[in-house]
């Protein structure tokens, strides 16, 4: 089932250790070999300053509980890396966590470092201790610390490059914390830097919005308003091309929160359109079912691909706990599709596409023939549901299009008698309705209309 | 021939003096290569004044008394001759042949063949080209000047190299040296006069086929020059002969490439067994590692592309790289990739540049469009295709716009000059689209979209007017009022009698009318591509059927629709369910019955009163919009309606716009934003103007400021 697992593709643009939430429940799923994963896991974290946990790692793969000496040494280093880490930015510390401080600070940055300077002895050195202190402790794990220090940073900083850095740090430190709260903040924020500074190249700046797509799939899927929060940013035309350009698989994911998100309903045209175009790119259940039902029509290849979608979303970390709402969602769309086309609907038929029982598929229609208050009737004698498409009667349209007639031919009066007026002073020679001039405006307009009436009466009388 | 020979001299003469003759009459079609050029002949008369110090006349240089002691002198003699008035050119070769055997060593040899190649490249007729004896030997130069310098490495030639007139050249022991001439100008000649000589040879004429052989020896000189750059580090060359060994094999298929390449290799091959270093003639070894030596097979062939183009990515100016670009998108279009090529060139955001390119470039884009359009038409994507080929087909100058040639009605118009730039600038033939597939391509697509939006927009008055593709709705009309017609002859009378048929649904009429055109038969692909146009005719013709009929009735069984259009059932199921979902017609399905039932409003709309009645509220709403714009002129002072204008340019911004809207963000679907683009403006343009001034109305009005209002309005 390793066919729609999209780790391995995602990988390459998440961290080191936002990864590693996936391989623990790639594992839990038994999607690849044990062995490899925990091969995976010791590879990802020996880069890191994590060297307990290393060690472990270390351990399960070659069975043994002696540990190579590099480890202790590392660990070490490490240690007194975190030492000298602690030892140099207490003095900045100490300072910006002082209340008195932090209400001086303005949203000027060149303004503020002048103050740290002047009054506390602060220099642009020290700052860059606090990013350098955030990311060793971001390393070793410890990422209530590193988000603190890099918060104090992307503040104070003036190094526009660092800053961002210092942003995807927190945004990070945030994710693994679970503070979703704050974590959804932080990625509007740096979704709106990125989209504010200058890149060098089109490509960096292709980089860091597919970072932040994938990033922030963290942020969505586990915060309340998550959902809406996806199908807006996602949507936005420069996330669209970044889709389709550099990681079409994300499109699984816009599927989901598309289909799960019933209010945004009217985005499924659009969602339809991008499908269709990435097709050729990029394919797995979750698309293929918006495909066959709005694309192609094909109800048994839709039902087909809803039953296919069960295995993959529930392999899927994002996705797995929306499977339900997917499901139910789906069948919501699914039933609303098939509605619209059909005049008369064969129950039994399409409970079986459903994937539902007979009983339970009745009830699940009639319920929802209620909620969306749709024209339809059940018949029981034929197991079938009539539909009553309202249409508009040719009569009403034109009533419609002629309505505004009236009204617009009325203001054109207006505007005629206007300008009669102005030019009359004007030119008095050219004014040949002496007596309109000196009546108030008010009752030219009630006349004009009535001079006007055959023109609109034309088509009223049409009727 | 004095004359003319003096043309050709000045058109290669290294003299300053001469620089805006040259440019004058030179208008080459190379003009991308221009300003390097410019550099390079600046860089080159400086070194004339080296050598026009010692001027000879040329009697005293010739003789059979050279020696390698004097030799240096001989060739400045010589050298200093060149484009000056009654300069017997053809002595001065022969002096210059003899004088490469006179050369003892590497050094003099370089320097005389660098002289002898300028002499023969001179003797080229200004108008013409260089007949195919002297291209031989010349060529034949060439490659020894290469082979010299692939086994003398220490010897280099740039164009800020030493001019070198030392007399001692003959004592030459081989140390590292410089010479200032420029090997890429010698192969960038080379390959101009080969174009040229193809593009006046009758293409139908054994001569063409004869001269195209030497299509294979060009190619691997310039793959050897090649070599030779990358060796002396030359980026600029390099880039240079890398783009011409790309214009080489662009438009060629993999096939034909992979059996060029493989002489290649052998060349590479017969090299190293003279012992000789093996890195000069398989070229690519420095620019792709990856690259497989022998490249036989088709994939290598296509890696030596991707390795040659991303390489001018990397490295060439812009404008060598949006050619690059532009020739691996034809080429990716031209094996069928048709995604590949789309999405490089939309990510390339040419087209948002290309009118500011020169005209070599433009042309390059639209051959990589049209192949771009029939590589979609091979896939099947019939809507695609369509978009990409309706600019270049609609406005008839197709010839003009691919340099092939210039269109009958066209020649009339050109003056003279530009008729003559038309000539340079053309392609040989075996380079070029052939354009009665693109227009069969193009009309078929054509076909397949109007003909049911015709029927469409015929059954409901509301549907826009504006035809889809206008070139091919004014054949059918021209068509449609002959008096007598013949049975279909050409291509164009075959589609436009499918078309027809199509129109009234006898769908097997309309394939057989498609099939029985012979041009398919050039597409490599054929018989898939007949195939899938039968199918797309069904379905076309299905559709076409019920928009036409619909009116007629109350239900259709799906049955008889499968039948009646030889479609499985279920894809009559798909195609119906689409329309209704789109509301193309007023109907619905019925799942219990297996048909499709009509709504009231579709038999309404059947009535001639009722479709009347809406086409002249539709009238009414047309003439109160008129009436406005009046107002608004009148309102102006009776001076030209600025507004209007502004209004009018807005639109055609915004077409404009959209149309790059295409390209850049391709999601909308190529010219879906096109057909959108102008509609919604006109919808939207006077509909706001409405909503607006009825604000105003009930607002009180405020003297002029009406118009004001107005102006701002449209603006938006």
């Amino acid at each position: 089932m390793a066919e729609y697992d999209l780790t391995l593709r995602m990988v390459q643009s998440l961290d080191r250790q936002l990864v590693y939430p996936l391989l623990d429940f790639v594992a839990s799923k038994e999607v690849y070999k044990a062995e490899d994963i925990l091969r995976a896991k010791y590879e990802l974290l020996s880069h890191t300053n994590m060297v307990d946990f290393t060690g472990q790692l270390y351990e399960k793969i070659h069975g043994t509980s002696e540990l190579p000496a590099e480890f202790a040494a590392k660990r070490e280093k490490v240690i007194e890396m975190l030492e000298e880490g602690e030892l140099k930015t207490e003095h900045i510390r100490e300072i910006i966590e002082n209340p008195e401080v932090a209400g001086l600070l303005r949203q000027d940055k060149l303004q503020n470092m002048k103050l740290l300077r002047d009054n506390y002895q602060c220099t642009p050195e020290m700052v860059l201790e606090l990013y350098n202190y955030g990311q060793l402790q971001y390393s070793c794990g410890n990422y209530g610390g590193s988000a603190d220090m890099l918060f104090h940073f992307s503040i104070l900083s003036t190094d526009p490059e660092l800053t961002l850095s210092a942003m995807w740090g927190k945004l990070a430190s945030e994710i693994l914390l679970g503070n979703w709260e704050v974590a959804y903040e932080d990625m509007f924020k740096l979704r709106e830097t990125i989209d504010k500074s200058h890149f060098k190249s089109q490509t960096e700046l292709l980089q860091q919005r597919s970072w932040l797509l994938h990033w922030s799939l963290f942020v969505f899927f586990n915060h309340a308003k998550g959902r809406d929060g996806i199908v807006d940013t996602f949507l936005l035309p420069q996330y669209i091309s970044t889709i389709q350009n550099s990681c079409p698989w994300i499109l699984r994911y816009l599927t989901a929160a598309v289909v799960t998100n019933r209010r945004r309903r009217n985005m499924m045209q659009e969602l339809v359109k991008i499908i269709e175009q990435v097709s050729y790119s990029y394919r797995d259940p979750v698309t293929e079912f918006v495909e066959a039902l709005y694309v192609d029509f094909d109800f048994d290849r839709a039902a087909a691909k809803l039953e296919q979608c069960e295995d993959v979303l529930k392999k899927d970390f994002f996705l797995t706990v929306a499977f339900d709402d997917f499901v139910e969602n789906a069948r919501f769309f699914f039933a609303e599709v098939y509605c619209r086309i059909h005049k008369r609907i064969d129950m039994a038929a399409l409970t079986k596409r459903l994937n539902m029982k007979q009983e339970e598929g009745e009830k699940w229609i009639v319920k929802l023939i209620r909620d969306t208050r749709m024209d339809a009737k059940v018949d029981f004698k034929d197991n079938s549901v009539i539909m009553n498409p309202s249409y508009n009667p040719i009569y009403q349209q034109v009533i419609e299009r002629t309505k505004a007639l009236v009204f617009r031919s009325q203001v054109l009066n207006g505007a005629i008698d206007k300008r009669g007026n102005s030019s009359a002073k004007k030119d008095e020679a050219k004014q040949d309705q002496k007596q309109k001039q000196k009546q108030p405006q008010q009752q030219q307009q009630q006349q004009k209309p009535g001079r006007r009436q055959p023109e609109s009466a034309v088509p009223v009388a049409a009727q | 021939s004095e004359d003319d020979g003096r043309t050709g001299i000045s058109r290669w003469l290294k003299k300053a003096t001469t620089k805006e003759d040259v440019s004058a009459k030179k208008v080459r079609k190379d003009r991308a290569q221009r300003p390097t050029r410019a550099v390079q002949q600046a860089g080159d008369s400086d070194s004339d004044d080296g050598f026009t110090a010692v001027g000879k006349d040329g009697k005293a240089a010739e003789g059979p008394k050279y020696t390698e002691q004097n030799l240096n002198e001989s060739l400045l003699a010589l050298i200093a001759q060149r484009g000056r008035k009654n300069t017997n050119k053809q002595a001065a070769i022969k002096a210059l042949e003899t004088l490469v055997d006179v050369g003892v060593n590497a050094l003099q040899k370089a320097k005389v063949l660098m002289a002898l190649l300028s002499a023969q490249f001179d003797s080229a007729p200004s108008s013409g080209y260089l007949a195919a004896e002297t291209w031989h030997r010349a060529q034949a130069r060439v490659n020894e000047l290469l082979q010299l310098l692939e086994n003398q490495q220490q010897i280099t030639i740039s164009e800020t190299g030493d001019s070198h007139d030392y007399k001692e050249d003959y004592a030459y022991k081989g140390a590292a040296i410089t010479l200032r001439g420029s090997v890429i100008a010698f192969i960038d000649r080379l390959d101009d006069e080969f174009t040229r000589s193809l593009q006046h040879i009758d293409p139908h004429t054994p001569e063409y086929v004869e001269r195209m052989r030497d299509a294979v020896p060009l190619y691997l000189t310039i793959v050897r020059a090649q070599g030779y750059f990358e060796r002396s580090g030359l980026s600029d060359s390099l880039c240079r002969v890398v783009l011409r060994r790309l214009d080489h094999l662009y438009y060629r298929t993999d096939a034909v490439n992979a059996h060029v390449e493989k002489q290649a290799a052998g060349l590479a091959h017969v090299e190293k067994q003279a012992g000789l270093p093996s890195a000069a003639a398989s070229g690519d070894s420095v620019i792709a590692g990856f690259e497989p030596v022998v490249p036989s097979t088709t994939t290598a062939v296509q890696g030596i592309i991707h390795a040659l183009c991303s390489f001018l990515y990397h490295n060439a100016d812009p404008v060598g790289r949006s050619r690059a670009m532009l020739m691996h998108i034809f080429n990716h279009a031209l094996h069928k990739r048709y995604h590949v090529a789309r999405d490089l060139l939309l990510m390339s955001h040419i087209q948002e540049n290309v009118h500011q390119a020169d005209v070599r470039t433009q042309v390059l884009y639209n051959r990589a469009v049209a192949q771009l359009g029939l590589a979609a038409f091979r896939l099947g994507m019939v809507q695609e295709s369509f978009e990409h080929l309706m600019e270049l087909m609609s406005t008839g100058r197709q010839r003009e716009l691919l340099a092939q040639g210039v269109g009958q009605q066209r020649v009339q118009q050109l003056s003279p000059n530009e008729e003559q730039l038309q000539r340079q600038r053309q392609l040989p033939f075996h380079m070029s689209i052939n354009l009665e597939l693109l227009e069969c391509v193009f009309l078929t697509a054509s076909m397949l979209l109007e003909i049911p939006f015709m029927a469409a927009s015929a059954a409901n008055p509301d549907a826009r007017r504006a035809p889809i593709s206008r070139a091919f709705r004014r054949m059918l009309d021209w068509n449609e009022r002959l008096v007598f017609m013949g049975p279909p002859e050409n291509t164009r009378d075959h589609i436009m009698a499918a078309a027809k048929a199509l129109a009234a649904g006898h769908w097997e009429e309309a394939c057989d009318m498609i099939r029985a055109i012979k041009i398919w038969a050039l597409l490599p692909d054929a018989d898939e591509i007949t195939a899938m146009l039968t199918s797309r005719i069904q379905v076309e013709a299905l559709r076409t059927y019920l928009f036409t009929y619909a009116t007629q009735f109350e239900s259709v069984s799906l049955d008889g629709l499968a039948a009646m259009f030889g479609l499985p059932k279920p894809k009559v199921y798909a195609l119906l369910a689409r329309m209704v979902y789109h509301s193309e017609v007023q109907a619905s399905l019925d799942e219990v019955g297996a048909m499709l039932v009509f709504s009231r409003a579709n038999y309404d709309a059947s009535s001639r009163l009722q479709q009347t009645a809406l086409v002249l509220s539709n009238k009414v709403n047309a003439f109160a919009d008129i009436n406005e714009r009046v107002f608004e002129l009148k309102i102006n002072g009776g001076q030209p309606p600025a507004d209007r204008q502004q209004q009018g340019g807005g639109a055609g911004g915004a077409g404009g716009d959209q149309q790059r809207a295409n390209y850049q963000g391709r999601r909308d679907g190529p010219g879906q934003g096109r057909r959108d683009g102008p509609g919604q403006n006109r919808r939207d343009g006077p509909g706001q103007n409405r909503r607006d001034g009825g604000g105003r109305g009930r607002g009180g009005h405020r003297g002029g400021a009406m118009g004001g209002g107005h102006r701002r309005n449209d603006n938006n």
